[in-house]
């Protein structure tokens, strides 16, 4: 029998929709928007307090720490530097270069969150990033003396 | 009247998942890590597979609405639909790189119940016959079929002794008596293999000039068997392909409405980086 409607627009499918969007709505109301977490934050405390808290994940489900609302002019990148001002006190320091080199390097480029509470904070692609905007230019030291790719041990040994 | 080519929905699907687990697997050994659903292969496995999933609710629906012949026949609109139905959940499973927290590990756990939900609904489907369009039989014509079957069957055992007419006759009835119609429905895959079993069985008893015979009749004896089981659990595999409508629609809303909200926030927190 042709009803002149998709089978999944019945009256029991749209119910069901609205009861999922309501249920939805109410945990995102009550919870704010844990329910939208891909993962844990990390949870390893720094010697200082920034913006009361020790570690990302004594914030709790309060996501609007780093997060922004819609109407909001402010973008997540704004929210890191409400606690992290000390990293870009000096136009000279070196997240502040990182920072007016390019726009479309944002603190998440390399600060990656969600990944559990012991997972690193900072994961660095090397084939990207403009090692230039740190004032000592890569061009020349593509390759070891022994002929294979240097590597960010071979000169930093492991302070980053 | 039934398929000519059965299951070939299954294996496209059981083909293409192979394809994509050997993908996913080399993708997996160039990052040294599980495809985050972040990352450029994580989101487009993602987008695809969704796009199958709504394909698989969409399609079927758009194309039994139209009616539109020119759509292709709707047995072949079925196929692509359980084809879109298994291969697009598969990504979107791939996609969620085996993390299931909050709304994303609903929605991946809604996927896998309408999955599975889908392959009970397939199994009531096929319990109810059609012809080749899709169409549902009604029972006079069905009648009408085993009819048919049974003159040949009569015309060709004609000259036939007792004993041979005995085993068609017993092995081209279902035996429906002990069974309720229920069972009959979820159980015929066994039914069908048990009697295959003694079909071979009671053949291997007989002398050459009969078991030639006999194997002449063969699809005859099987085919009138399956349109008296048709016709008996006609009106319990209508009630069951109803009841299965009343429970796997919601659940399919409830995902697909989880699911566009996973997207947007999605696009909000990872895409616009609010």
């Amino acid at each position: 029998m042709k009803t002149g409607r998709i089978g999944c627009f019945s009256a029991s499918g749209l119910i069901a929709a609205l009861l999922t969007l309501l249920a939805i709505s109410s945990i995102a109301l009550a919870q704010g928007g844990v329910l939208f977490s891909p993962g844990p934050l990390n949870a390893q405390a720094g010697a200082q307090p920034l913006g009361g808290v020790y570690s990302h994940a004594e914030t709790g489900g309060r996501c609007s720490a780093c997060h922004t609302a819609l109407w909001e002019s402010e973008r997540m990148a704004d929210r890191c530097l409400v606690c992290h001002r000390d990293l870009i006190t000096s136009p000279d320091n070196f997240h502040s270069v990182m920072l007016a080199q390019s726009a479309t390097w944002q603190c998440h480029t390399c600060h990656t969150e969600h990944n559990g509470p012991e997972a690193s904070l900072t994961v660095l692609d090397m084939q990207r990033f403009p090692h230039e905007a740190t004032g000592f230019s890569l061009q020349g030291h593509k390759t070891t003396s022994a002929g294979v790719p240097f590597t960010c041990l071979d000169c930093h040994g492991d302070r980053i | 009247m039934m398929q000519t080519r059965p299951n070939r929905e299954l294996w496209l699907s059981f083909v293409a998942i192979l394809l994509i687990t050997l993908l996913y697997l080399f993708v997996t050994s160039m990052l040294n890590q599980v495809p985050p659903a972040s990352d450029f292969f994580g989101h487009s496995i993602g987008i695809v597979g969704f796009v199958l999933m709504i394909m698989t609710e969409s399609l079927f629906s758009f194309r039994k609405l139209s009616g539109a012949a020119r759509c292709g026949k709707m047995s072949n609109c079925l196929e692509f639909k359980i084809f879109t139905g298994i291969v697009g959940p598969y990504l979107v499973i791939l996609h969620s790189s085996w993390k299931f927290n909050g709304l994303a590990g609903i929605v991946t756990l809604l996927t896998v119940i309408i999955v599975i939900s889908g392959f009970v609904g397939r199994y009531i489907y096929t319990a109810v016959p059609r012809t080749a369009d899709g169409i549902e039989i009604e029972a006079n014509a069905l009648n009408r079929q085993i009819a048919e079957a049974d003159s040949q069957a009569q015309e060709m055992l004609a000259s036939s002794p007792e004993k041979l007419r005995a085993l068609v006759n017993r092995f081209s009835t279902p035996s429906v008596a002990a069974e309720s119609q229920t069972a009959l429905i979820f159980g015929r895959l066994f039914t069908d293999w048990r009697y295959r079993l003694e079909w071979r069985r009671a053949k291997q008893g007989l002398d050459p000039a009969s078991r030639a015979q006999i194997d002449q009749l063969e699809k005859l004896i099987e085919r009138r068997r399956l349109l008296l089981r048709q016709i008996n659990t006609l009106a319990s595999a209508r009630r069951l392909m109803a009841l299965w409508h009343a429970v796997h629609i919601p659940i399919g809303m409830a995902l697909f409405t989880a699911a566009f909200i996973h997207v947007i926030a999605a696009i909000y927190y990872a895409t616009l980086l609010r």
